[in-house]
Order: structure tokens, then C-alpha cells, then sequence
């Protein structure tokens, strides 16, 4: 070495802070995670990612110790991420909001109110705001980190309460894509399969997830299973960016951005051309679509995949893998055994993310590698109850609680008869998408919103744009959450509440199972639960209004103790009045069932029985899913009862490549993609506290290609200006042959000014899911500075 | 993708050479066990730099064998087994192999150590 060991510590540290305050690092003592005396084990989940890891929380004398897998999880047999080891050290941080904190105007400071006072004002203000405005005045924007019961009691609250269908969350920036296209593709919402499927598969298709960094228990099966089979099983990577899951891979597809449908039309081109398809299944279950109401043949699709030759698509996609490798794949993926697909963000937060959806389906469809072990076409999921609270629960403008459409009088019918509200006390008219509820917000059309368990100021792409709204005083938010964030810097009203493992209530993971996490120990200070947040308010608003229906939504909840009773009689409600029947059917996965359970039950789980044994491994087959046999109209082994298929058949799409909304021009002449990084959660409020994950990352950078940063004079740990037509950041460079050439790429969690990414990305929208696009625009590129010392700031 | 790793450690020295900010040592470490006794003092702002930042080069073998392994493909990273500075231990207990390995804890020897069977950083089985 040139230097000393000592030289080389203190200069790589000059990259990291210049300034260390601000930022509370309280060192807890390591993690005890085997038998130790008077510590207690509590089951539960992980609450950092969609995975749905089942844990242990030890505690003694009231107080968290540490945490560990559990073995017989089927999720993760006993292993935890950086961030699930950890996360519990959020529990007793001294940053820990404690008492419900308010100001009038957004300028003034924050005082410190009784819950008296708290709930009397977001009572006052949202009554306000419904008798000024009605409905369309008043909004919720929820999380997929929310428990089932939150999400579903906040959106009976707001419809059958409010009349408003004006209920979000932050699913809608990540999932939505993914719905619509089990939607249209298979007919109903989330996978037929699941993990079990993992340890089955010969191949698996990784596209648009850096599964390793971003769902890593989830990975480590696939990687065991890799490496457990190094001849027999294929890995197939496909991403513009190299990245830690490419280490497993066989072949890795690296691509000009936003060019994989024209990828995956290519694929299905080679296994119609080669004959590799499953002509037997494609002709019993599956039916050709130009459109919803469209039907064609499969000599029309035969033709349009005409365009999408081998040859045709390597030159679409920028020339960076050969025409054979594109036949590799795709004799890879139709011929194996089984094969898994994964995906998430790459393919969602797109302008096409329902298209790039059809299209993954596709060749399962075409294939047969479905509903057999070892095959799925696998979302994953990027929250711990994006599916299970949101998606499930009604959590979404257009949905109601059953994977109910909002526009069909039957099903809103069914959702009143069963809360006892007057029939038509739910809009007919779904509320605002998302985005267009932030743009509400900016035009000062809705008056109050109440923000959940999430932080749309830095989540939300195009952030500065969104911001300016949440800023005016006109515009009365109240934040729920544990922690200050970007969001509760832009509230009235912000409500301490209690963290998971301090209140109780159910997370549905990826693969459609629900899992209880109990309440262990007591939340500090003054914190609540939500579901007691959100009864308490309820009546109040009803008191203010007038209105004996809000009161009635809950009536069935009063007086119940909020640990346990409370959530329990929510989780009953919801499960047993409007599960039933619908295809996620969860009347059977009682509090007193799940309690028994290591890991939860997949649904369809109609009954006690059926959910003791964990629930529906694969939807669909007979034999296997109760409701393909209660649902059975024939004698085929599968049956296909999704709700938006009323023919019960499979869907090939006709789908063409389609470009991004913005793409690189001579003045913004790169790509510029973002994504999660493995030590931190989204906007690290949690994370960013914790030393052990603050040390890995303490702040964002962008990853250059060497090529482009050689042109642009670049060197590692210059700072780099990332310009947008909509935001500017400054960030250190790591020189990386990771993006491919062309494209920059940045992770997004950093709360930092400079270096918080979302000012620079695009907020164009998918047609049909309304999920941005994330993961596409176009920016300038230009060294500003050489390194720099930076702060890490979490506000 | 090993050249990827290698480029990223020539970011941090590229950043030293650049930088204008040398930051005095400061905080004493407080490994619980003292296990740290020999490392180099390192300022609040210095503990911000990742462990395999430095050890690629100051111990290169070690981060090597892990790189190599499961656990670094997994990413399994050094403090979710060592520690952090303040909590730092070289050899971690039976208790920290437990976070994941609680049911190995019940069907090994109980009186060895987990890295007496399992080779440390690589976590191949002795034979």
C-alpha cells in the first residue's frame, strides 16, 4: 500500500460527514438472540419489506432486546436482512415521537397538545373542509407499511364516513402496474404461485429488480438454490444496470432503458417461431387481446410478434447483447422444468408498466410454466402490506375492501349492507388517483388530507412540484407516523403513534399470505395506534357533522381496548363480511388461527380447516385452491374465477414496444434510473437512526458508467450535477460498470436537499395503472466540483 | 463483477485525493470487549465510512473470503455479524450467528464455538 492504514482511514472518511449534528445515534447493546433470562420471544413479521420474514421480538421487562428469524417460517426459514435485524432499534430511539405536536400555520413552530386537543382539531378541520367542499374536499394517503386494519378502517372512515373515495397510498407509486396486469392478464389480482415455487425452479427470469439489494431473505433462496444446482439451474438477469444480483446469474441482458418489451416480444417471437410453446394449455385456457373487448387469433399475434425478431429487438434494445442470447434465453425459459420470473419496480413505475406486465405474462401463459411447481409469474412486492392492507383492503380510490371495483353499484352495495350505512353513501365515481390528488392539493381543491405512515415530499417523483402544494396554508394535513419526516415538516398536525410490535394487526407479503404480528410491548409516551387514532376521530366528526352514519361506521368498535380487541374486531369485520366469497376469501384466517400459525395462511382460506394447513399454495388448480373447486364450472383441472375475466380464460396480449415519456435528446442527453438500496427503507426516517445501517450508506451517490464518466471528465467522488427539466441534484460519483452506457443511476433514500433524487425524476403516468415512471427520464450530466465532505441529514 | 468492487475501491481513494478536509481522530472506540484495541482511532464523521471500504485494502485475504461466500453474495455485510464500532467484537458469539441461525444453535455441539466448525468469513465446514 502507498500509505499508511491509518492515512487511507482518515481520507476515505473525509468522503463521509464534514459534520455529525443533527443526527441521534443512540448504540444499543448487541443483538441477544438466543434464550436468555427473562427475555420473552414475540412472533411477528419484519416490517422493512415485502417479503413478509417471520420474527421474534425478545423483550425483558418491558424492553426490546433483540430480534431473530424464525426456522419454520416458510418465508425465511429463520434468516433476516441487515435492515430486519435491526429495525427494532427504532422502538426506544429518543427521536420517538411522543405527544401529538400542532401549529396553525405551516410557518409556526410546533407545540405539544393533549390527544383532547389533537383529535378535536383534525375533527374540526375535516368537517370544515366536507361541509365547504363535500367528498371531493377531504383526502387520505396511506402506506403500504400500514397494518390491514389501519388501511381498512381509514378507508370506511372516508367512505362510508366522508363519502369520499379520495383514499390512497403509496402502493399506487409501486404496485399499480403490477395489479392491472394480473388483472388483465390472469383475470384476478396477485400471484397464482409463490415462494414455494423457488426451491421447484430450473430457471429463473429476474427483470427489473435488484432482488438482491432490495428483498434480500427472498434472494438468498434463489441463490441457495443456484448454488445448489450450478449445471441445472438458469439464471437469467435482465436490467440496464449490472448489479449484486447479477452475481448469480448465467446471462445477464443489459439494455437500453425502457426497451424490454421490445426484449420480451422478441422471447415470445423465439417460442412461437421454435414451436416451444405449451399448444395444448394455450388452447385450452388461454384467448388472444388487441383490447379488453378485443378479441384476435394466435395467427394475429403470430404476426405482430413478426416485428419482434431476434435481429429487430437486439437493435431496439441498443445492441448490447447479440439476437442469440435473446434465443437462449427464451429456449432457456420455455424448456426447464420451471420457471420463475421476478420482477418489480423496472417493469411497474413505467409509462407501459401494464404493457411490460402483459408482456412478462405472456410467455408464461404461452409456455405452461404456471400453475405447476416451480413455475409463477412472480411480482414481488416492494411493502410488507402493499397486498395485503392496500391492495386487499380497499386501500386505493378505484377499490374497495375485497378486490372491489369502486364502478360496479353491485359490489358497493355489498360494502354498505354489510357497514349498515344508507345504500349510495359511497360515490359512484372513484376518488383521485395518486398523482392527481397531489395536484389537487397544489390547486387548493382538497382542504384537508390526513398522511399516513409515509412521506409523499420525497417520495412523490417531481417532488418540487407536489411540494409547493403540501406548503400552503389552506391545505390542512395531519401526519400519523413514529418519526419526523420531510412530510411532517410540511404538517399542522402530527400524531405520535405506536410501532410495529406495540399495537397488533396482520401483514399480507407478496405470495397472498397474512401474518399477525401481536403487540409486545407498550408504545412511548403518548403514542396510539392508528386504529384507535382513527375511532376516537371518527366519533368526533360525527359529533361535529351531525351525522349518525359516520358514528355508525364505528359503532361495531366502540369501547374495544386498542391492543388487542380493537384491531381483532376490525381484522373480523373486514374478514368475514367482505372476504367472503370474493378470491381473497380470508374467513378462515381468524386472529386465533394466524396466532397458531409460524407463518401465516395464503389465501383463498374460506375455511378454519383449510387455513390451519396454511391456506392456498397455488390459486387456481383443483385439489389445491378450495375456490377452484367451489368455483368449478367444468372438468378441467384449472379453473379461472378472477372477477375481471368473466370467459375464465388466460390473456395474451398484443402489446408493441412503447417508449418512455421522456427519452435523452441533445440537451438532456442521459437516462437516468433510481432505486432501493439494501441498508435503508424508503426516505430512511427509521433507518437512517439506526448507526449500523447509517454507517453502510450515509448518503446517496450516482453511478456512472466509466465510459460516459472518461467523456465527461469525470472522476470517482467528483460531485456531479443530475439535471432534469424538473429538478437539480449535486451528488459524489462512483465510477461503475454497473449502469449500461448511456444511463446514470441513483439510489433514492437520502433527505438531503441536494441529493434527494425525486426532484429530478419524471411524473408521467401509466394510462391504466396511474403509476409513475418512475425509473425513466432524461437528465444532464456534468462534474461541478472534485470530492467534496458531505452530511448525512435525516431531518 | 469483481472489477466492478475493485473500481469502487478506487473511488474512495480517488475522493482522499481530492479532498481538502482531513478530519481530526476523535471518539475513542468502545467495542464492548475491547476488541478494537488495535484499531485506528476514528472520528463520529470517520465511523460514516463502511467497513469494506477500508478492509479490502487493510485486510484484503479476509475480505476476499467473504466476497467469495455466501454471506457476500448474500450480502450479509460485516456489521451484521461484528457490530458496529461502539458494539464491535472480532469473534461474534453463538448469540449473533442465532439472528439467522437459531435452529443450527440447537443441533450443534454446544460447547464449541460456531466458527470452530465453520470456517470464518468463507462459513465452508471443516473437514
Amino acid at each position: 500500500m502507498a500509505q499508511s492504514r491509518r492515512d487511507f482511514i482518515k481520507r476515505a472518511a473525509a468522503l463521509s460527514a464534514a459534520s455529525y449534528v443533527g443526527i441521534s445515534l443512540p448504540i444499543n447493546d448487541h443483538n441477544i438472540a438466543k434464550a436468555e433470562q427473562g427475555v420473552s420471544w414475540h412472533r411477528g413479521s419484519c416490517r422493512l419489506c415485502g417479503v413478509g420474514c417471520r420474527v421474534e421480538l425478545g423483550v425483558k421487562d418491558g424492553v426490546p432486546m433483540g430480534l431473530r428469524g424464525i426456522s419454520d417460517s416458510r418465508t425465511n426459514f429463520g434468516f433476516v436482512c441487515m435492515k430486519g435485524m435491526h429495525f427494532w432499534k427504532c422502538m426506544r430511539h429518543p427521536d420517538r415521537l411522543t405527544m401529538p405536536l400542532y401549529r396553525e400555520k405551516k410557518s409556526d413552530a410546533f407545540k405539544e397538545i393533549s390527544w383532547e386537543q389533537a383529535l378535536d382539531i383534525a375533527a374540526n378541520r375535516f368537517g370544515t373542509a366536507f361541509r365547504q367542499g363535500g367528498g371531493e374536499a377531504v383526502a387520505y394517503y396511506g402506506s403500504g407499511q400500514a397494518l390491514t386494519e389501519e388501511t381498512y378502517l381509514f378507508q370506511k372512515i372516508m367512505r362510508g364516513g366522508l363519502q369520499s373515495n379520495n383514499v390512497e397510498g403509496n402502493p399506487r407509486l409501486c404496485m399499480a402496474s403490477a395489479v392491472g396486469g394480473y388483472l388483465s392478464s390472469f383475470g384476478a389480482d396477485e400471484p397464482i404461485g409463490g415462494y414455494s415455487d423457488l426451491e421447484k425452479a430450473h430457471c429463473f427470469f429476474i427483470v427489473g429488480s435488484n432482488t438482491a439489494e432490495a428483498h434480500p431473505v427472498l434472494f438468498r433462496r434463489i441463490m441457495r438454490r443456484k448454488l445448489d444446482n450450478r449445471e441445472t439451474v438458469k439464471v437469467i438477469n435482465v436490467d440496464p444496470r449490472v448489479s449484486q444480483t447479477s452475481r448469480i446469474a448465467d446471462m445477464h441482458l443489459q439494455f437500453k432503458p425502457g426497451t424490454d418489451l421490445a426484449l420480451l416480444n422478441a422471447m415470445a417471437h423465439v417460442i412461437v417461431e421454435e414451436k416451444l410453446y405449451d399448444e395444448e394449455f394455450v388452447k385450452t385456457y388461454a384467448t388472444f387481446r388487441k383490447g379488453k373487448n378485443e378479441k384476435t387469433t394466435f395467427d394475429d399475434f403470430k404476426a405482430k410478434l413478426a416485428d419482434y425478431t431476434p435481429e429487430k429487438a437486439a437493435k431496439m434494445c441498443g445492441d448490447t447483447f447479440s439476437p442469440d442470447q435473446i434465443r437462449t434465453a427464451a429456449r432457456w425459459f420455455a424448456g426447464s422444468k420451471g420457471t420463475v420470473s421476478l420482477w418489480t419496480m423496472g417493469l411497474n413505475q413505467r409509462k407501459r408498466g401494464v404493457w411490460a406486465n402483459n408482456l412478462m405474462h405472456n410467455l408464461h401463459i404461452l409456455t405452461g410454466q404456471l400453475l405447476k411447481d416451480g413455475a409463477d409469474s412472480l411480482s414481488l412486492t416492494g411493502q410488507p402490506n402493499a397486498c395485503g392492507g392496500v391492495r386487499e383492503g380497499g386501500g386505493l380510490c378505484h377499490i374497495l375492501p375485497g378486490h372491489r371495483l369502486v364502478v360496479k353499484e353491485k359490489l358497493r352495495r355489498q360494502v354498505e349492507n354489510s357497514w349498515g350505512v344508507p345504500e349510495g353513501r359511497i360515490p359512484a365515481k372513484p376518488g383521485l388517483h395518486t398523482m392527481a390528488m397531489f395536484s389537487a392539493v397544489n390547486e387548493g381543491k382538497i382542504k384537508a388530507i390526513w398522511i399516513n405512515c409515509t412521506s409523499p415530499v420525497q417520495s412523490l417523483p417531481n417532488c418540487n412540484l407536489y411540494n409547493k402544494g403540501m406548503e400552503r396554508d389552506d391545505v390542512f394535513i395531519v401526519c400519523t407516523d413514529i418519526f419526523h419526516t420531510l412530510t411532517t415538516q410540511k404538517a399542522n398536525l402530527v400524531l405520535p403513534t405506536a410501532f410495529h410490535f406495540e399495537k397488533t394487526g396482520v401483514y399480507g407479503c407478496t405470495e397472498r399470505r397474512s401474518q399477525l404480528t401481536r403487540k409486545a410491548i407498550d408504545p412511548p409516551g403518548e403514542a396510539k395506534p392508528e386504529v384507535w387514532i382513527v375511532r376516537e376521530w371518527a366519533s368526533k366528526l360525527a359529533a361535529k357533522l351531525g351525522d349518525p352514519v359516520i358514528a355508525q361506521c364505528v359503532k361495531p368498535f366502540e369501547g374495544l381496548e386498542e391492543g388487542y380487541e380493537l384491531p381483532k374486531a376490525i381484522w373480523d369485520e373486514y374478514t368475514q363480511k367482505l372476504t367472503a366469497h370474493r378470491d381473497n376469501d380470508l374467513r378462515g384466517a381468524t386472529y386465533e388461527v394466524l396466532g397458531q400459525m409460524a407463518d401465516g395462511v395464503q389465501w383463498p382460506a374460506p375455511t378454519r380447516e383449510h387455513a390451519l394447513t396454511g391456506g392456498t399454495v397455488k390459486k387456481f388448480v383443483k385439489g389445491i385452491d378450495p375456490m377452484a373447486d367451489s368455483e368449478s364450472k367444468d372438468d378441467l383441472p384449472y379453473q379461472f374465477y378472477g372477477p375481471a375475466h368473466p370467459d375464465r380464460t388466460l390473456w395474451i396480449w398484443l402489446r408493441d414496444q412503447a417508449d418512455p415519456e421522456e427519452v435523452p435528446d441533445a440537451e438532456y442527453p442521459f437516462y437516468l434510473s433510481t432505486g432501493r438500496i439494501i441498508d435503508h427503507w424508503h426516505t430512511m426516517s427509521m433507518t437512517g437512526r439506526i448507526p449500523e445501517l447509517l454507517r453502510a450508506n450515509p448518503y446517496a451517490y450516482v453511478e456512472i458508467n466509466p465510459d460516459d464518466a472518461k467523456k465527461l471528465g469525470i472522476g470517482p467522488g467528483d460531485m456531479v450535477e443530475i439535471k432534469s427539466r424538473r429538478g437539480v441534484n449535486i451528488l459524489p460519483a462512483k465510477v461503475y460498470q454497473g449502469p449500461v452506457e448511456g444511463m446514470v443511476f441513483v439510489y433514492w433514500h437520502d433527505q438531503h436537499k441536494d441529493r434527494m433524487i425525486n426532484k429530478v425524476t419524471k411524473d408521467a403516468i401509466d394510462p391504466g395503472s396511474k403509476e409513475p415512471e418512475f425509473k425513466i427520464c432524461a437528465v444532464q450530466v456534468k462534474r461541478v466540483s472534485g470530492p467534496t465532505p458531505l452530511k448525512p441529514f435525516i431531518v | 463483477m469483481r472489477n466492478i468492487l475493485k473500481r469502487s475501491v478506487k473511488t474512495v481513494f480517488a475522493v482522499v485525493a481530492g479532498s481538502v478536509l482531513i478530519i481530526t481522530a476523535g471518539a475513542a472506540l468502545g467495542a464492548a470487549d475491547g476488541s478494537l484495541s488495535n484499531h485506528p482511532e476514528l472520528s463520529q464523521q470517520e465511523m460514516l465510512t463502511p467497513c469494506a471500504d477500508c478492509h479490502r485494502e487493510a485486510t484484503p485475504e479476509i475480505e476476499k473470503q467473504w466476497y467469495a461466500s455466501v454471506h457476500g453474495i448474500a450480502m450479509v455485510k460485516c456489521y451484521q455479524c461484528h457490530g458496529t464500532f461502539e458494539t464491535f467484537k472480532v469473534t461474534p458469539s453463538r448469540e449473533d450467528c442465532a439472528t439467522c441461525h437459531a435452529d443450527m444453535l440447537d443441533k450443534c455441539p454446544t460447547d464449541k464455538s460456531c466458527w470452530e466448525c465453520h470456517v470464518p468469513h468463507m462459513f465452508k465446514e471443516r473437514k
